[in-house]
């Protein structure tokens, strides 16, 4: 008994310990992207005129207050990885949301259209695309006010894989689309990854069928993610995560780069926590409940 | 845990409804009924021989047409418009309808009448690109996106521009090729609209239309960039090249496309067509490999060692909001024999500031600045004159480009 509720507590502090990584990583890359890059949507909104819903700071304000953004989420970051707390958790996770909400503002990255998609909602794309990253600080928070013992709070624990489970098939589902779309940036990932790993030239056509296949692939994996508890479903999920995060590099190389395979960590960190939580709640389900001793008869 | 999640689906369907409603805003209303407006002249194909002329409508209308004239002759013919539609949006409600203006003389003078429904438009003219071996001058800008008023002044400085260029011995500015980045949101048909009426402001006083040569920008995604400039439906590729003269060649890129892909592949081709035949090999798109504020685009990895391997004279980039014209650079390092980038969109946009310490825009090799500007191309026989022109006429920057060698522009471009 003492033995499995040691496995227990390891796989507790394990899944923990995989959100503060990811946070962690998260953070450090978002950091590179604000400090060293510099052009990111939260500037391009900091210092757009109001009249197409920018706050019309000067250039100087903007690019000071993101660098000190930058400078917080790093130290945040560092925090994360020693203690979670909420003092640093959850301005985290209102970056990521003020990072997806300057992408709309700024109408930047992607925005899908077809006749059927009313246009207001197709601006809305940030959120989809960035939920992960966004949920990635609140889901760890949230586990963290769970305390130490997930047996006695296992259904609070379940839900907040439930939330975070929701986070990863709608960011799944939403570059599924945009692999369906053919998004230009997917088609140069595919085809700078191929040459610079394998020394393949990839037709153009070619890659777009193949993109075709992933959209719709990711957009299934989607569905039966939140339809079913298959593990497997998101271990793919971290895996295709991992892949496409890294393809950053393999297509434009390190230095370029490396911020932005960093910010997608949570592409991976966030479906192998939910997986480990499905598999620590099921072993708390399966432990029998201590018997009380019996008493001696004299 | 239920009724929880369906409290959570109600706030978030009340949040999404209220952003349909905070997100409907006032419209300006940019035509009139079946009134001609928003008029636009795109050069596409041979500008020598052919032209494309858009405008807008409020209403669907029947008959779309326009009348064209030869400046010199009697007679003059119609043409009907080959395409008419509803811009992608729900408002404003507008029309565009496009005439395909084909068989037309180089270097020539011709008038033309838009008619929707009986309303015609003013009487304009424009000239065709020259055949015969001439200076040209070209005006080059990007980023009209936002400065709503900066905007319209440099529309009727260009317009000046335009006017005073054929006065004395100057050398004639022919066409506008824009970087890119006409407005902020490319699914937003007010801007667009917006965009368009302030694009007659380039129209001269004399009626004179300046043809545009547009590349597609960041913020220019979606379809109603080609209903604004006559592509075709759907098209994503908006990758096209002309020649301005007979000496002239143009490419016109898109950034915001593949870049890797079959755009490279078509690149390769055009450029190895185009070097020996051509004494100046241009090409334009929007984001920059060498930036003056940003970071380069994957581009650099793609089109730089084709720039470089064909020996293209000029590039014209945007998206940086400042002024640059960078050394000649091949390989990574300053080289007089190499590809001299200029840019960065100044046409409305708030400016940013430069980085004048990155290596490639070191003075004396390079110049950086950040006010609102054109940048005047002049094609010559021996060389090609750039000139910065800021908001309000001053020279910002001077520079020129001898013609290449002949081993430059035949040797490597025959392998």
């Amino acid at each position: 008994m003492n033995e499995e509720i040691e496995k227990t507590e390891r796989l507790r502090r394990g899944i923990v310990w995989v959100l503060q990584v990811t946070v962690t990583l998260q953070c450090l890359g978002n950091w590179r992207w604000l400090t060293q890059i510099g052009e990111t949507p939260l500037l391009s909104w900091l210092i757009g005129p109001a009249d197409v819903g920018g706050l019309a700071w000067s250039e100087a304000a903007g690019l000071a207050t993101q660098s000190a953004i930058g400078w917080v989420v790093l130290v945040a970051g560092i925090v994360v990885l020693l203690r979670p707390m909420a003092a640093v958790t959850l301005p985290l996770f209102f970056f990521q949301l003020c990072i997806a909400t300057a992408m709309w503002q700024t109408d930047y990255g992607f925005v899908p259209e077809a006749s059927w998609l009313p246009t207001q909602l197709g601006e809305l794309f940030p959120y989809s695309s960035q939920l992960t990253r966004i949920a990635s600080p609140l889901g760890l928070q949230l586990l963290w006010w769970c305390g130490d013992d997930w047996s006695a709070n296992s259904q609070r624990v379940d839900r907040v894989a439930n939330l975070m489970r929701w986070a990863v098939a709608i960011t799944f589902a939403a570059h599924g689309i945009e692999a369906w779309l053919h998004y230009p940036a997917f088609i140069d990932l595919v085809i700078g990854t191929a040459w610079n790993l394998f020394g393949a030239g990839l037709p153009q056509a070619g890659v777009e069928r193949l993109l075709t296949i992933i959209g719709v692939l990711d957009v299934v994996i989607a569905v039966i993610c939140v339809t079913t508890r298959v593990r497997g479903v998101l271990w793919w999920m971290a895996i295709w995560g991992g892949v496409t995060a890294f393809s950053r590099i393999t297509a434009y190389g390190f230095d370029a780069s490396w911020h932005m395979t960093l910010v997608r960590m949570p592409h991976v960190g966030v479906p192998v926590a939910v997986v480990l939580i499905w598999v620590l709640v099921g072993w708390l389900s399966a432990v029998p409940e201590e018997e009380e001793p019996v008493a001696e008869s004299n | 845990m239920r009724v929880e999640l369906n409290r959570s689906l109600v706030l978030v369907l009340l949040a999404v409804a209220s952003l349909f409603v905070l997100s409907a805003g006032n419209v300006a209303i940019a035509a009139e009924g079946a009134q001609p407006a928003q008029w636009r002249l795109i050069w596409k194909t041979d500008p020598a021989t052919a032209a494309t002329l858009a405008w807008s409508t409020s209403i669907a209308g029947k008959q779309h047409r326009v009348h064209l004239q030869q400046a010199d002759s009697e007679e003059s013919e119609v043409v009907e418009a080959y395409r008419s539609g509803r811009y992608t949006g729900k408002s404003p409600e507008l029309y565009y309808h496009f005439v395909k203006l084909e068989d037309l003389q180089p270097a020539t003078k011709y008038w033309v009448e838009i008619e929707s429904d009986g309303n015609r438009s003013p009487k304009m003219f424009f000239i065709t690109a020259p055949k015969d071996d001439v200076p040209v001058s070209i005006i080059f800008g990007a980023d009209s996106r936002s400065g709503l008023a900066e905007r319209r002044q440099v529309n009727g400085m260009i317009a000046s521009m335009v006017a005073e260029s054929y006065q004395g011995d100057r050398v004639p500015v022919i066409a506008f090729a824009h970087g890119g980045d006409y407005i902020v949101r490319g699914t937003n048909l007010e801007q667009w609209s917006r965009w368009m009426s302030d694009h007659e402001l380039t129209v001269g006083k004399d009626g004179r239309l300046l043809p545009i040569i547009p590349a597609r920008g960041n913020h220019d995604h979606g379809g109603i960039y080609n209903e604004v400039f006559a592509f075709p439906a759907g098209e994503l590729e908006n990758y096209y090249a002309i020649n301005l003269g007979p000496q002239v060649r143009y490419v016109t890129l898109n950034s915001e496309t593949s870049v890797a892909g079959d755009q490279a592949a078509w690149l390769e081709k055009e450029l190895k067509a185009g070097r020996p035949e051509n004494r100046w090999l241009l090409t334009q798109y929007h984001t920059p490999v060498y930036p003056a504020v940003k970071r380069p685009g994957p581009n650099l990895l793609y089109w730089v060692p084709l720039f470089e391997e064909y020996n293209v004279d000029l590039v014209c980039e945007g998206d940086g909001h400042n002024i640059k014209r960078t050394a000649p650079i091949r390989e990574s390092k300053i080289d007089p024999t190499g590809v001299t980038y200029i840019g960065e969109g100044g046409l409305g946009v708030g400016q940013r500031t430069p980085d004048a310490e990155r290596w490639y825009l070191r003075p004396p090799h390079g110049k950086v600045g950040s006010e609102h500007h054109v940048q005047l191309l002049t094609f010559g026989k021996e060389k090609l004159d750039y000139r910065v022109v800021l908001l309000g006429g001053k020279i910002f920057d001077e520079h020129a480009l001898a013609v290449r060698p002949a081993d430059q522009r035949d040797l490597k471009a025959s392998k």
